[in-house]
């Protein structure tokens, strides 16, 4: 295979990657909804789910995972996957804080703009590493208005 | 004022996370990358419930574990690591608006399965999204 053939089929691999987090993380935003509201409190619920699902992961993968782990990545992998898994907390908790102080209306398209942090994040930590393009931003910014008026749609 | 403070704290949570794991991702396999943040992740998430949610905890059915099981592997297996996937693919700034559109596909299942109505803010949000995604899909 090319080097562009390569580029490309890692390109396709990242897109389908992409689109197919959004429809699971939809997925459980209506799912989410009945166990919090029917089976635990959020927090709870949130613990438990990742304690298993993490239980899955680790069964799938737990070659991968091993290799890894035998390999000894940089400190700087693990400091950065870690701090990925914090901030990902703390943006649920921060979450759930918000809801707990303002109704979702409000909440739920404040909390969209976080793709346009992203960007605004990438291009000042990542320059090295990634370009954004105006094309970029300008689509973060559709999906983000998008997002909100299906948010006002749904409430 | 403090409600729309604390979700835009949420807000730049989610967005951190994407540019950290794309830097950590340098190192490792996005796999390993997902396990390793959820180790985090779950550290921290059970020290908040048992301190503020111990009794819920004590009294927490079967049935319970069947739908924490169910919304962990939609959640973690599957979603954070193809998030993870496609971070290390293509990038932080084209994943994140994608996977960022997460509520198109909650809408598209409340209005196909949940029997919930179509309305012009939900299509013209759809819409929306859909160029959105297809101006980032776009280009080379």
């Amino acid at each position: 295979m090319t080097i562009s053939g390569i580029a490309r089929r890692e390109a396709i691999i990242g897109y389908a990657a992409a689109i197919g987090a959004a429809a699971c993380y939809g997925t459980l935003a209506v799912l989410g909804r009945k166990i919090a509201t029917d089976i635990a409190p959020p927090l709870v619920a949130n613990s438990f789910s990742m304690i298993l699902g993490t239980l899955v992961l680790a069964a799938i993968f737990q070659s991968q995972i091993r290799s890894d782990f035998r390999v000894r990545p940089s400190r700087k992998g693990w400091l950065f996957v870690a701090l990925a898994g914090c901030a990902s907390t703390w943006g649920v908790t921060f979450w759930f804080l918000a809801l707990g102080e303002a109704p979702a209306i409000l909440v739920a398209p404040l909390a969209a703009v976080h793709p346009l942090f992203s960007v605004l994040l990438t291009m000042v930590f990542l320059r090295g590493l990634e370009r954004v393009t105006m094309r970029t931003v300008l689509g973060a910014l559709l999906v983000i208005g998008g997002v909100i008026l299906i948010t006002f749609g749904i409430q | 004022m403090l409600g729309a403070a604390l979700a835009l704290c949420a807000a730049l949570g989610f967005g951190a996370s994407a540019v950290f794991a794309r830097i950590g991702l340098q190192y490792m396999r996005p796999t390993t990358g997902a396990f390793v943040s959820l180790i985090v992740g779950i550290a921290i998430t059970l020290t908040l419930a048992v301190v503020f949610n111990l009794d819920d905890i004590l009294t927490l059915g079967g049935i319970a574990f069947a739908w924490f099981l169910l919304s962990g592997t939609l959640n973690f297996p599957l979603g954070r690591l193809l998030n993870f996937t496609s971070v290390n693919s293509i990038g932080v700034s084209r994943s994140a608006p994608i996977v960022g559109a997460s509520p198109l596909f909650a809408a598209i299942l409340g209005v196909t399965l949940g029997g919930e109505s179509m309305n012009l803010f939900i299509f013209a949000g759809t819409l929306t999204i859909i160029a959105g995604i297809a101006l980032i899909v776009g280009q080379k």
